[in-house]
């Protein structure tokens, strides 16, 4: 038998833990589609971004790469991805608790026919 | 059967068959550790004693598939740059894989000595009817997925072996209504046969007086008019066949990889999935970094818009541009990913991931919470490697090869081909014949993480859990040995001859068991309100969902599709965002309004 307090424990620090992680895969979320399409697609003149004044028209001419890479791919994929690894690198070593997982139950597979 | 190899195919052989070596010991060491504790536990979920880099390789090498190694190159080799976006969610599936479900899950399962997925919902509701129901949908999903992904192997193999082709005598060549032209040969036995190539565009015209035979390299190359372009295309004579209909490349390639694979998951279980996915993973990650090297010192220098030399992939980044500014640009040529899709793919692949049943049950088997966490830094490594350095790969492939694995115009084939070609162009046959095993190995693992779930789902939750609880360990041993051999020699069967349209149904299959599972799994795990109606509900309802979207698709409602096999994409987004949706408000829904077991829910959440 498992100790109460213990399970408790693990489901109040995995609830927790699953909260971080939807909060930094929403960040994610809208970092990458919303930078990249915002400057990584082509908008022309009469784009309503454009004509709303969030962005300027970008063109094929507008074209840049950083280190070989396009400037959007840079900024808008390889940045955030860098950040969630060592995101995921913090939590694994530091964040995430440890707990205990508990007793292995009986094999008794009529248990839950 | 005598085989008619080059030399360079037996060096690609050697390095290929070292690999397999290292596989089948792998199976047999494995299979020592089946006297340890029960054998079901012990077979299908290594008695969860599964430590860090042992996790974190198995989740990472059974998520990378042949689609990984196969698919997703040509889909770069195809649409530039823009597939970074496609594919960039990898850097949230480490942790929404491994920290959304993973400890809990672990928790629940020693709790009630779930060994399955079905288990786990199973006995968290005392509901046999929601445990054969989670049965029913992983064996369908599985099974197709499995078809598709022997297909994938037996091509890698057959791209190892590479055979030439039949002789045969080149008769005619003549364009049909479907925009194809037809070639006929003529076989040694007397039969024709016929290979299709596509135009190359609406308005091509085939050029028939420039049409030239190559006997020895067994080829034809047919010439077409385009404007005031001249097109060619090298077409193959028609491949070596058994008994009249196989391909007898793919035929000894299938086989070759099917008894591989079938023989040690059969022998080993659990362990010799796990332990070949180490071996797998390493394969893998080594092989493409070398590639992602080896390529990029290929790629011809060139001038930059500033006139400065270029080189690497700054210069492979220039020569895209040059050829066509789509492949440096979003949304990518032919308006490949529109913003909907960008947003669905991140949905698909962050979220499709934790739904996958394969990689819930690798979370009912790590040891202890420490593993989880140093997995969890090592898994995250691992992706940002691996797809970074194929998408280095891949954009220095279309560099390197402008336009000949184009689908409509390459002369030296499809783009699926641009993977084993690379490897050849790049890097020496017994290296090739390394990097080659990269792919195999992603297939290989993936099809070895689904045969071992679909014979647990046969002998535990179907045979073991309702038909015969009374079944001695000596039954249920023999059984698990016969269920995963029986099948994948089925699947093998299955895939000698599968349709084209199978890799649509890897989509269906992977975003299928996300819609089902995802939604009823966390609020089995984390909601004490939940109820079996519920889940049953937001299993049923979200794989209606995906499913009726997808036969919409096939009745052809909706806009014109590339392919009848695509889905109806409501609102310019892909159906999985629909199915996980109704998957969700089931889920919770149908809960709220029908009441919980409280005394059962209490033992789950103390």
């Amino acid at each position: 038998m498992s100790d109460p307090e213990a399970a408790r424990t693990l489901l109040r620090n995995a609830r927790r833990e699953a909260v971080l992680t939807l909060i930094v895969w929403a960040a994610a979320l809208c970092w990458t589609v919303g930078y990249c399409y915002l400057f990584g697609y082509r908008h022309t003149d009469d784009s309503w971004l454009v004509q709303q004044g969030w962005i300027g028209a970008r063109t094929d001419a507008d074209f840049a790469q950083i280190a070989g890479l396009p400037d959007w791919v840079l900024f808008g994929i390889l940045l955030p991805w860098l950040l969630c690894s060592t995101w995921t690198f913090c939590f694994g070593l530091f964040i995430m608790r440890d707990d205990d997982l508990g007793v292995e139950a009986e094999e008794d597979v009529r248990d839950g026919a | 059967m005598g085989l008619d190899l080059s030399s360079e195919s037996q060096q690609v052989l050697v390095a290929f068959g070292c690999y397999l070596l290292g596989v089948a010991l792998l199976g047999i060491v494995s299979h020592r550790f089946l006297t340890r504790g029960t054998f079901v536990k012990e077979y299908f979920l290594g008695n969860r004693g599964l430590g860090a880099w042992v996790l974190a390789l198995t989740v990472a090498a059974t998520a990378i598939s042949g689609g990984t190694f196969m698919g997703f190159p040509s889909l770069i080799y195809t649409n530039g740059w823009i597939m970074a976006l496609w594919i960039c969610s990898y850097m949230v599936v480490p942790i929404t894989t491994m920290t959304l479900l993973g400890k809990r899950i672990n928790q629940v399962a020693r709790l009630s000595g779930a060994v399955t997925v079905p288990d786990v919902f199973r006995d968290r509701f005392q509901s046999p009817a929601l445990g054969l129901t989670a049965s029913g949908l992983i064996l369908l999903f599985l099974a197709f997925n499995l078809v598709a992904q022997f297909k994938a192997g037996g091509l890698v193999m057959k791209e190892a072996l590479r055979l030439p082709p039949a002789p045969a005598e080149f008769l005619r060549a003549v364009p049909d209504e479907e925009r194809n032209l037809v070639l006929t040969f003529g076989l040694a036995d007397g039969r024709e046969e016929q290979q299709r190539v596509p135009l190359p565009d609406e308005a091509a015209r085939y050029v028939a007086e420039r049409t030239t035979v190559n006997v020895e390299e067994r080829e034809v190359v047919v010439h077409f008019q385009v404007g005031e372009r001249t097109l060619s295309k090298q077409v193959k004579f028609p491949p070596q066949r058994l008994a009249g209909r196989f391909d007898k490349g793919y035929v000894i390639g299938l086989v070759i990889f099917a008894l591989t694979v079938i023989g040690y998951t059969t022998y080993g279980g659990f362990w010799a999935v796990t332990w070949t996915d180490v071996l797998e993973g390493l394969v893998m990650l080594f092989g493409i970094v070398l590639m992602a090297f080896l390529a990029v010192r290929v790629v011809q220098p060139i001038q930059g818009q500033d006139g400065v030399e270029l080189r690497g992939l700054a210069a492979a980044t220039e020569h895209l541009r040059q050829q066509d500014p789509a492949l440096v640009s979003g949304p990518g040529p032919r308006n490949y990913l529109p913003l909907g899709l960008a947003f669905s793919m991140f949905l698909m692949w962050s979220m499709m991931s934790p739904g996958q049943p394969s990689g819930m049950v690798r979370m009912m088997s790590f040891k202890d919470t420490p593993s989880l966490r140093r997995a969890l830094v090592l898994v995250g490594g691992y992706y940002l490697l691996t797809y970074g350095c194929l998408l280095v790969i891949f954009v220095c492939a279309r560099s390197i090869y402008p336009t000949e694995f184009l689908r409509e115009i390459g002369t030296e084939g499809q783009p699926d081909s641009i993977m084993p070609a690379m490897t050849r162009r790049v890097a020496h046959p017994l290296v090739a014949g390394m990097l080659l095993a990269a792919p195999y190995a992603a297939i290989m693992s993936t099809v070895a993480a689904f045969l071992l779930m679909i014979s647990s789902s046969l002998v535990r939750d179907i045979y073991q859990r309702s038909i015969n609880p009374d079944a001695s360990e000596k039954t249920i041993k023999r059984l698990s040995y016969a269920a995963t051999g029986l099948t994948g020699l089925i699947v093998m069967i299955g895939a000698l001859n599968p349709p084209d349209y199978l890799q649509y149904l890897i989509v269906f299959t992977g975003s299928g068991q996300g819609c089902s599972f995802l939604a009823p799994m966390a609020i089995t795990l984390y909601w004490q309100r939940a109820t079996r109606q519920g889940v049953l509900a937001g299993m049923l309802g979200g794989f209606a969902v995906l499913f009726g979207l997808y036969v919409l698709g096939w009745l052809g409602v909706g806009a014109p599709r590339a392919s009848r096999f695509l889905p109806l994409e409501l609102g310019g987004v892909d159906p999985l965002v629909w199915g996980l949706l109704t998957s969700i408000v089931l889920s919770i829904g149908v809960s709220l309004l029908t009441r919980p077991d409280e005394e059962q829910a209490k033992r789950y959440f103390p």
